[in-house]
């Protein structure tokens, strides 16, 4: 029998994460390797050369041994006798966040080949948990916010996409902008629409760095700035300090109301 | 049924080629649809990246392997809205991706709400090399093998061949990313194929452009992924299907 152990500090409470480690269909999406899936069965590939891999399949159970501990066991349905188990255990931790311990093991044929693939397996499903109990938790957190806070949720991709889609690009081109001009920049750019829609969004990039920007009856209402990689929420600061080439992108919306921010309002 | 990890197909040195994931809509119920992309040193290519269900997937997928600044190009094989459907979310999200297309779909795709001025390389019928530096991606001519501006791609380091709708298989109960029996595969694309494909015409046309390719690998758009002798098998399948299209069609 092989193990590999591993360990995530979710930044969400043990509630949350639970209830992703609990939802079978989620967290087998991030198990890599699969090559096959049936309603309760998984297909898993090692390797690409024939000599060297192992593909199987195998019946996937879920069990809950305490309200903190989980396990999955995927056994062959080949009747060889491989067989994974990950044990999952999720406890809260400091500063409202969650310690999660996952242990993976695996028994059978070929275990010097599986064995290199453990800790891969482990950092997948650990960073699907987290991602999904994230998505989880600011999902509730927007439902409870009494102000909309348009600056994070343009960082997201969901918030995004549901713009995007809801709007009309009038206004591609590529701007050169001076340090501490760039608010004026757009400002100028969109002057002659400012008051004609109710909603503008502006995207823009250049090789370092890029901003999404949303106008809302004519105010500022978000401002997201990613920098070298560093995020940034609501600084008119950072937004000034950028300069360079950039292709900015102006989109109106077509909707009376932005996507997915009146039903959040109404709840 | 979802599948957020994705799975590499072909890797080299700084090259891959690297299926992006799955996912499954209450409305698409067994016709699921693929999204790929390439790798090349640092840029990316992604291959019919899909619509806008797919979308944070596929781009949370493929920002794994490549930054979104570093795609040069959205290739598509077509124009169907399970193709072309988020396009304007990949405009905004990878700023200096050009958009490769059949010509005949350049005054359709503006549809969406999108300015491709700057952006859209339109596709001659008879195909051509895409030069991304050292090495280049064929855009091979299939029209009417589904649509009647129709393009697969062949990408010659990873030897595979992108084949669009072609392939294309509906799934019951089970889903499974790499062909194994073939021959049972086959019931599940027989009907797509000789529902969709045009003409028997079509089908020797593009038999002839594709003769010469060394294809190890064939990637769909939608099914599952044919590789080494399941891939000739599929290859000669196609070539080899009699009625499709309008002799299906009665008056």
């Amino acid at each position: 029998m092989i193990t590999h152990l591993a360990e995530e500090t979710v930044t969400t409470n043990s509630n949350n994460v639970i209830s992703v480690v609990k939802d079978a269909d989620t967290l087998l999406s991030y198990f890599p390797y699969q090559v096959e899936r049936g309603r309760n069965t998984i297909t898993l590939q090692f390797s690409r050369f024939f000599i060297l891999s192992l593909r199987d399949t195998f019946e996937v159970s879920f069990s809950q041994q305490s309200s903190l501990m989980f396990v999955y066991t995927l056994k062959s349905l080949t009747g060889k006798n491989n067989k994974f188990q990950i044990f999952i255990n999720v406890r809260d931790n400091k500063n409202s966040t969650s310690l999660v311990h996952l242990a993976i093991e695996y028994s059978g044929e070929k275990e010097w080949i599986v064995k290199r693939y453990l800790p891969d397996i482990a950092h997948s499903l650990l960073e699907g948990i987290s991602r999904e109990a994230k998505r989880a938790y600011e999902a509730k957190a927007q439902e409870n916010e009494k102000e909309f806070d348009y600056s994070r949720q343009l960082n997201k991709l969901s918030f995004v996409s549901k713009l995007l889609l809801k709007s009309r690009l009038i206004k591609s081109e590529g701007i050169s902008v001076p340090k501490g001009q760039m608010l004026d920049t757009i400002l100028s750019s969109i002057a002659d629409i400012l008051s004609k829609y109710k909603t503008i969004y502006v995207s823009a990039s250049s090789t370092s760095s890029s901003f999404r920007l949303l106008f809302i009856n004519g105010d500022l209402k978000g401002i997201y700035v990613n920098e070298n990689g560093k995020e940034y929420f609501s600084d008119e600061n950072i937004l000034s300090s950028l300069s360079g080439e950039f292709k900015v992108n102006v989109y109106v919306l077509l909707v009376p109301e932005i996507p997915g921010v009146v039903e959040d309002e109404n709840s | 049924m979802k599948i957020h990890e994705p799975y590499i197909l072909y890797e080299s040195n700084n090259h891959k080629f690297i299926w992006l994931g799955l996912d499954e809509s209450e409305t698409e119920k067994g016709i699921l649809t693929n999204q790929y992309l390439i790798v090349h040193g640092n840029q990316g290519i992604l291959l019919d990246p899909g619509g806008y269900f797919v979308f944070e997937r596929v781009f949370e997928n493929a920002s794994r392997f490549v930054k979104p600044e570093n795609i040069k190009a959205i290739l598509y094989s077509h124009q169907d809205p399970d193709v072309i459907g988020g396009l304007t979310l990949w405009l905004d999200t990878a700023p200096n991706a050009k958009i490769y297309v059949s010509y005949l779909w350049e005054r359709f795709i503006p549809h969406l709400g999108v300015d491709l001025r700057e952006r859209i390389i339109d596709l001659p019928d008879e195909g051509m090399d895409i030069d991304f530096g050292s090495f280049k991606i064929k855009a091979i001519p299939a029209h009417f093998m589904h649509s009647p501006g129709n393009f697969h791609y062949y990408d010659p380091i990873a030897k595979i061949y992108f084949s669009g709708d072609m392939g294309a298989a509906v799934f019951k109960d089970k889903w499974y990313l790499i062909v194994d029996n073939f021959e049972e595969h086959v019931k599940l694309m027989e009907w797509f194929h000789r529902r969709y494909i045009a003409s028997r015409r079509a089908i020797e046309l593009w038999a002839k452009r594709i003769e010469g390719l060394d294809i190890d690998i064939v990637a769909p758009q939608h099914g599952s992924i044919f590789m080494g002798e399941n891939a000739k098998k599929f290859l000669n399948w196609l070539k080899n299907l009699d009625k499709v299209g309008v002799d299906f069609i009665s008056s």
